[in-house]
């Protein structure tokens, strides 16, 4: 056994009466890879970062349990001592990092691990040869590329020598080349791995086991939906090029909901951002007919909403009613207060979130600000809603209950894009794939 | 073109600049100003990179439109202030000079450390030199770094407001205090992000 977890019960704060996770058993065989699911929301992060001794050393409260790696227990080892047995790798990859490049970052773990300065260049080296990323070494974080970010903080934890690594959602916002080839690269290190990702589909072939935190079904993704026929083109875009990413030709019926799929970096976020005035282009945007060009940021946005690839960054309130309430507020200026209140009531129950009225939107899960996200857009009357990623750490569920909500608003008229890197999704529920 | 002064020790060349600007402060000579600010500019074109020189010259910019309000000011506010406005006397005029060209020396000291300093080797250097613990070392190279996502989550955040139907002028504050929540987050997920890679308080350098 490597890493084993005994009756562990968590919470965050000390007065609350529920624990996020009660009594929860875990152990990893060593050298594998296994998966853990589970409903957002449900405590595997939070399990993720008791695992990795990071909790409770920075937040919450162990109520019971430990966790030993062959037999030693990983919350009484300060972080360097720690780091040999268990690390992590989180979901932001703009987060990870505290220097400007990798050769920086590598010097740093070496550092933190008490490795003398002569030795580290060879170490760098022999790490970045091992894990082929020789090219990223020099460069600035601040112009890679998710999936480039993620290579480099399993680089990290690779001149670390952790024998257990921890994955928290780590592919969230990359594409699925790049998580196929960091998968290739843990195999490559031959370390045991516990991996919370919902998309299982992208592990095929490479995981051992499967553990689900809450004993619901990680392996259902026959998604299904009734799509009805579309209306006639209401955005098109002919001859489009962002700087120097060139666009095939699209349009995008009334009532219809199109899917693109594609690398990261292929221009997903940039179109989104170019059709919400933010990017400038060249060649022609039309929206009902008329050119967008020039076109007031008022009037574009009265019809045309976006919920970001970030959660975090759609919020503007500090509670979870409050940031919902703003939309309602906003589209229903005529109704009284209580009407707006009930409503802002009942689009919280249609998502699950009504249990978390007075929390603020960024101690939610990943999952729930991206459900919250969402639906502070569709909270909105506009006729066009572009979604960034919106299924990404969501489970079978939340993702099917989100998508059927998202086709029903499309049957009343509502035109919606996203992006996914989830090809079931994009089956099931675009009327159009668009592949960049 | 040389490219000495990057390769000069930070943590010496920050002792330097600050003695030099704390001498510079209780000194009062038009010539010492003049000599600072040419030595300066000199140095920079020498020993740094044309694209630094180029910079520095741009930085210069709204430092010449300070120093000319300073000169202004220093001429009909300053020495002889009982004099009426509008007549210029000498030591007015030299006054003015003085208040105009400190300004230029003070900048030109500025720059020619900014621009020719890597802020990693500089709190690296400290480190060594000054014995900077490591908490406050990786603390501000942490935050160092994360300046360009700031102004980046800035703009996330004037969008958001623009998304949503939400007025926001250009001095709104708003976007600003949405910036500034995201960046409390952001330094607790650092944060434990370093502990993950071993960071430790008082562990080895």
């Amino acid at each position: 056994m490597s890493l084993s977890a005994t009756n562990i019960s968590f919470k965050y704060f000390k007065d609350t009466n529920t624990n996020i996770i009660q009594h929860f058993n875990l152990s990893l065989e060593k050298g594998k890879i296994t998966l853990l699911t589970g409903k957002s929301g449900c405590g595997k992060s939070t399990l993720a970062y008791i695992l990795a001794g990071l909790y409770p050393e920075n937040t919450g409260f162990l109520e019971s349990g430990e966790v030993l790696f062959e037999g030693q227990n990983i919350h009484a080892l300060t972080p360097n001592e720690r780091v040999p047995y268990v690390t992590m790798m989180f979901q932001n990859p703009d987060l990870q990092f505290c220097m400007t490049n990798l050769n920086h970052e590598l010097a740093f773990c070496l550092e933190n691990i008490g490795v003398p300065e002569a030795k580290m260049p060879a170490l760098i080296q022999n790490a970045v040869r091992c894990l082929d990323i020789e090219h990223l070494l020099g460069r600035s974080f601040y112009t890679m590329s998710g999936g480039e970010k993620q290579k480099c903080a399993l680089c990290c934890i690779f001149v670390l020598r952790s024998q257990c690594i921890i994955l928290d959602e780590a592919f969230a916002n990359i594409d699925g080349e790049s998580a196929r080839d960091i998968i290739a690269m843990l195999q490559k290190m031959n370390v045991t791995v516990l991996a919370i990702d919902h998309n299982i589909s992208l592990w095929d072939g490479a995981y051992d086991n499967i553990i689900s935190m809450d004993g619901s079904d990680a392996n259902k993704n026959a998604f299904s939906a009734h799509l009805h026929p579309a209306g006639e083109d209401i955005l098109t875009a002919e001859h489009l090029s962002v700087r120097d990413i060139h666009y095939p030709k699209m349009s995008f019926q009334k009532g219809s909901i199109s899917a693109i799929l594609g690398k990261s970096g292929c221009g997903k976020t940039t179109f989104f951002h170019t059709l919400i005035g933010q990017n400038k282009y060249k060649g022609k945007l039309t929206l009902k007919g008329q050119t967008m060009k020039g076109l007031r940021k008022k009037t574009l946005f009265s019809q045309c909403g976006i919920v970001f690839q970030n959660p975090a960054n759609q919020f503007l309130a500090l509670n979870v009613f409050d940031e919902i309430l703003v939309s309602v507020k906003r589209w229903h200026k005529e109704k009284d207060e209580d009407w707006q209140k009930e409503k802002t009531l009942a689009l919280l129950d249609l998502f699950q979130l009504k249990k978390y009225l007075h929390y603020s939107p960024y101690l939610l899960s990943q999952g729930q600000q991206r459900r919250l996200a969402v639906l502070s857009m569709i909270a909105g009357e506009q006729e066009i809603l572009l979604l960034d990623e919106p299924t990404y750490g969501q489970d079978f569920e939340n993702i099917s209950n989100m998508m059927k909500l998202l086709v029903e608003k499309a049957q009343h008229g509502l035109t919606i894009i996203f992006t996914t890197h989830n090809e079931h999704v994009a089956q099931a529920f675009a009327h159009q794939i668009i592949r960049l | 073109m040389f490219n000495f002064l990057s390769k000069i020790n930070p943590f010496y060349k920050f002792v330097f600049i600050i003695v030099s600007s704390t001498i510079l402060t209780f000194l009062h000579f038009l010539w010492l100003n003049v000599a600072v600010f040419g030595i300066c500019l000199l140095l920079l074109f020498l020993g740094a990179p044309s694209k630094q020189f180029l910079k520095a010259l741009k930085f210069l910019i709204p430092v010449s439109i300070l120093a000319f309000s300073l000169f202004m000011s220093g001429i009909h506010f300053g020495v002889d202030a009982s004099s009426e406005l509008g007549s210029v006397s000498f030591e007015s005029t030299q006054n003015g000079l003085n208040m105009s060209t400190r300004v230029f020396a003070f900048a030109s000291l500025g720059l020619l450390f900014a621009l020719t300093t890597d802020s990693h080797a500089l709190i690296k250097s400290m480190q060594k030199e000054a014995k900077l613990p490591r908490k406050f070392a990786y603390g501000m190279l942490c935050a160092v770094n994360l300046l360009p996502y700031m102004k980046q989550e800035y703009q996330h955040a004037r969008l958001a407001f623009l998304v949503r139907g939400e007025r926001i002028h250009f001095f709104s504050l708003k976007p600003i205090f949405s910036m500034l929540v995201h960046c409390f987050q952001w330094s607790e997920t650092l944060s434990i992000a370093m502990f993950s890679k071993g960071f430790y308080e008082d562990g080895s350098i």
